[in-house]
């Protein structure tokens, strides 16, 4: 990879890390594994950077190489493996003060749905992409697209109600 | 709640999500710059790795060969003792053609050849019984990268076949060849054969350390990965794609079952 390169890799890396670390955390639900994921895509990126001159959205690319990764390392049982670490865990306990809107993150929320879910979740909802663009970076029909938002939004209310009532008692 | 609600709520989750610590991104480039170089780099393993058999890597090449394609031309196993030279500098017309239908698609056949271009000791010429040309048109080699510890050449042999060229590190390594194209306009429907990628299955061949497989395929310059290829293929350099067969999915174009016919024999 000639400088050229590298600095173009490295402006739109820098440009584009905010969103893709926080669509990793979102897809996997753990920032360290989120920020390997986003390591390893990235790395990968940077590997086929010269050719990737064509494609028309990189942000779009980055998350589709991400998700396949994540889908893998589920595969594998990567979830399985002990994690030393020292950052608390930022899902709150119960008895916090604040309501369910300020305690539930994005991981938070989509807990319970599968890598592809969150992906199709935050694709869809949170960057608001068309459907016909979710599927093609994921890979899956249209129809899977609506079914799985389908799917995901009855258990993001159903999770939500819960955590309200939980609340209340 | 309503869906728009919902969605609202993503929002501002989505709003509230901070990562908690900054991101390093001179470790990517880091890792990236390692994958295009020392990742490949041969790991010593205990008892060293011995190549997984000439035959059988030059067995599993016509499996990736068009029913109607060229000829597959096995290779030999050479020692560096072997004679004659297996490179011959003259160009036939043989030669020349397979030269002329390669180069538009890859441009390393018309930039000058460099150092790192020239087969590796122990080339020998690629068997053909029968046939006068056995030898390698010297100048027409191009190293094509390293994936672990197995360097890539492409080179076209004075017989007008394609041949693909890979040597392991080690100077016990044999050097392993496979062969295509009885005419030229049929080699490269085996070479480079049209599709996605515009490329093909060149050879399969594993690290006997712990019998991980790979498969390896040339591929035409301009060619953009697809991100589930860029997440499973390495591009040692624009020309070659390699791939751990274990990490390829069954839905990929260019994953190609293993036969038991052309399996890599035990031992070897």
């Amino acid at each position: 990879m000639g400088t050229n390169d590298r600095e173009d890799f490295a402006d739109w890396a820098t440009a584009e890390l905010p969103g893709l670390r926080r669509f990793a955390y979102a897809v996997s639900g753990d920032w360290h594994r989120a920020d390997d994921l986003v390591q390893g895509a990235l790395e990968r990126m940077y590997v086929a950077w010269p050719k990737l001159g064509g494609v028309a959205d990189l942000g779009a690319y980055a998350r589709t190489v991400l998700v396949r990764q994540a889908a893998t390392e589920t595969r594998r049982a990567w979830w399985r493996r002990e994690r030393v670490t020292d950052v608390v865990p930022d899902s709150a306990a119960p008895g916090d003060d604040a309501g369910v809107a300020e305690r539930l993150d994005l991981a938070r929320i989509l807990d319970g749905l599968s890598v592809k879910q969150r992906a199709i979740v935050v694709l869809r909802f949170v960057e608001d992409r068309p459907i016909r663009e979710v599927a093609e970076h994921l890979g899956v029909a249209e129809g899977t697209v609506k079914r799985q938002c389908h799917e995901a939004l009855a258990h993001l209310r159903r999770r939500w109600h819960a955590e309200l009532d939980l609340e209340e008692a | 709640m309503t869906t728009e609600e919902l969605i609202d709520e993503l929002h501002r989750a989505a709003g509230r999500t901070v990562a908690p610590a900054p991101f390093d991104l001179d470790a990517v480039r880091a890792g990236g710059e390692r994958r295009l170089r020392a990742r490949r780099r041969r790991r010593v393993v205990a008892g060293g790795i011995t190549v997984a058999g000439v035959a059988a890597i030059v067995a599993a090449v016509p499996s990736w060969l068009p029913e109607q394609g060229g000829t597959t031309t096995p290779a030999t196993t050479s020692t560096a003792t072997q004679t004659p030279p297996a490179t011959d500098d003259r160009m036939t017309p043989e030669a020349q053609a397979m030269l002329d239908q390669l180069s538009p698609m890859m441009s390393i056949f018309t930039e000058p050849q460099r150092p790192e271009d020239e087969l590796p000791p122990g080339t020998s010429e690629h068997e053909r019984p029968g046939e006068p040309y056995g030898r390698y048109a010297g100048s027409t080699s191009r190293y094509l990268g390293r994936f672990d510890d197995t360097r890539f050449w492409i080179v076209v042999a004075q017989d007008g076949m394609g041949c693909s060229v890979e040597k392991r590190d080690g100077p016990d390594e044999p050097v392993t060849s496979g062969c295509t194209g009885s005419s030229a306009d049929r080699v490269i429907d085996g070479m480079l054969k049209p599709g996605p990628a515009a490329s093909i299955e060149v050879v399969r061949g594993e690290r006997p350390a712990d019998d991980r497989r790979w498969l390896a395929r040339f591929v035409r310059d301009g060619h953009v990965p697809t991100p589930e290829e860029a997440a499973v293929w390495t591009f040692p350099s624009p020309n070659l794609a390699v791939a751990w067969e274990d990490e390829i999915p069954t839905t990929d174009p260019f994953y190609v079952p293993p036969r038991p016919d052309r399996a890599l024999p035990d031992g070897e």
